[in-house]
C-alpha cells in the first residue's frame, strides 16, 4: 500500500466517523417544532378585541399599546409580552433538556450552548432596546419605529437562534432554512401580510387581521421541524 | 521543507485514534459504546486507544452512571483539537505531494524519456 493510498484511507475513515457522529448528534428538528409551537401558542394574543374597530389611532379611537416588539400595538397587552418572554425562556430550557435526553439515547452529544446563548442574548437585547430603555427614556411610551409596532420581533429572536444553531450543528440545510425564516420574520415585522389575503380577493375578518403575520412563520417552523425529523429518521434506516 | 511524514504524530497516526478524535471533535462528547460501534472496535481495543489518547492529554474521560448502567463519556481537549487539525493537514499535504510527484513522472514519460538513466 502506497503512502498516498494509506493517507487517503485514513482521511476517508476519519471523515466517515465524523459524518456518523454528526448525523447521530443532530436533533435540531426539536427546537424548530418547539419554537413553532411557541409561536402558534401566541395566537390568542393576536386576535384583535372586538371593541377595536380600526388599525391605526384615529380610525377607531382606540389607544395603541406599546409592547416594545413583544406585543402588537392594536390589542396588545402586558400578557402578550409576558407570554413571549416566558415561552421563549421555557423553549430554551426545553431544548437543553431535550438535547441531554437525545445525547443519552444516541450516545453522542451535540453542542447547543452557543446557540442558546445567542438566542437568549437576542431576547435580552430585544427586551432592553424595545422595551426597558424606551420606557425609561420616554414615559409617554411613544412607538420608536415600525419594527416594534406589530409585536412580531420574537420571531426574529427565534430566527437568530435557528441560524446560530445551524452554525453549532454545522448544517447547511438548517442554515438555509434559518436564513429563509429570518427573511420571513423581517417581512412580517414590517408588513401586514393580511393585505395579501384582501389582494387575493378573499376577505379576512378584522379580528384575525394580524394572524397571517404570526401563523405563517409558525407554520414554517412546524413544517421545517417535521421535515428535518423525517429526514433524520430516513437516514437512520 | 521537511517531508510531511516526519510531522505525523505517532500518537494520532492510527485509524482508530484518528477516528476517536474525529468523532469527539464533531460532538460535545461521545459515549464509549458509540465510539465502539462507529469505529467497529472491540471494547478492549478501544480502551487501549482511549487510554493512550487520555495519557497524551488529547481527550478527557468522564465515568458515571445512568441509573444502574455505567457510562463512559469521552471529550476532546484543546491539545486534541490541535493534534487532529495538524494530522489532517499533514495527511492532505502528503497526498498532494505524492500526487504532484506522480504527475511529474507521467509528464516526463510523455515527453519521450528526456531524462537519463544512471
Amino acid at each position: 500500500m502506497s503512502s498516498e493510498s494509506g493517507a487517503q484511507e485514513l482521511l476517508d475513515s476519519a471523515k466517515a466517523a465524523a459524518r456518523t457522529a454528526r448525523r447521530a448528534r443532530q436533533a435540531f428538528w426539536f427546537p424548530l417544532l418547539a419554537f413553532g409551537a411557541v409561536a402558534a401558542g401566541a395566537t390568542p394574543f393576536y386576535i384583535t378585541p372586538a371593541v377595536t374597530s380600526g388599525l391605526y389611532v384615529g380610525s377607531g379611537g382606540d389607544a395603541l399599546y406599546f409592547g416594545g416588539g413583544l406585543a402588537p400595538a392594536v390589542g396588545g397587552s402586558a400578557g402578550t409580552e409576558l407570554y413571549w418572554t416566558l415561552a421563549l425562556a421555557g423553549g430554551y430550557v426545553a431544548v437543553v433538556l431535550f438535547y441531554r435526553l437525545h445525547a443519552r439515547r444516541a450516545g453522542v452529544a451535540g453542542r447547543v450552548r452557543t446557540a442558546l446563548a445567542v438566542g437568549a442574548g437576542a431576547l435580552l437585547l430585544l427586551l432592553l432596546t424595545g422595551n426597558w430603555v424606551p420606557r425609561a427614556v420616554s414615559p409617554d411610551r411613544i412607538l420608536p419605529f415600525d419594527f416594534f409596532i406589530r409585536g412580531m420581533a420574537p420571531l426574529v429572536v427565534i430566527g437568530v437562534g435557528v441560524v446560530a444553531l445551524a452554525w453549532s450543528e454545522r448544517s447547511r440545510g438548517l442554515l438555509a432554512f434559518g436564513l429563509c425564516f429570518l427573511a420571513v420574520a423581517a417581512v412580517v415585522n414590517l408588513y401586514d401580510t393580511g393585505n395579501l389575503v384582501y389582494r387575493a380577493g378573499r376577505t379576512l375578518p378584522y379580528r384575525y387581521y394580524q394572524l397571517p403575520n404570526l401563523l405563517a412563520p409558525a407554520l414554517m417552523l412546524l413544517l421545517g421541524g417535521a421535515g428535518f425529523l423525517l429526514r433524520a429518521r430516513l437516514r437512520r434506516r | 521543507m521537511s517531508h510531511p511524514t516526519t510531522a505525523l504524530s505517532e500518537l494520532v497516526h492510527q485509524r482508530a485514534r484518528l477516528g476517536i478524535l474525529a468523532v469527539v471533535h464533531e460532538a460535545e462528547r461521545a459515549e464509549f459504546r458509540f465510539l465502539q460501534d462507529t469505529l467497529e472496535l472491540t471494547s478492549g481495543n478501544l480502551s487501549r486507544h482511549v487510554q493512550a489518547l487520555e495519557e497524551g492529554g488529547l481527550i478527557s474521560v468522564e465515568r458515571g452512571f445512568q441509573g444502574r448502567r455505567a457510562r463512559t463519556w469521552v471529550r476532546i481537549t484543546k491539545a486534541g483539537r490541535r493534534a487532529l487539525v495538524e494530522e489532517i493537514a499533514q495527511l492532505k499535504m502528503l497526498i498532494t505531494r505524492v500526487e504532484a510527484a506522480g504527475a511529474e513522472g507521467e509528464a516526463e514519460e510523455a515527453g519521450g524519456g528526456a531524462g537519463t538513466d544512471d
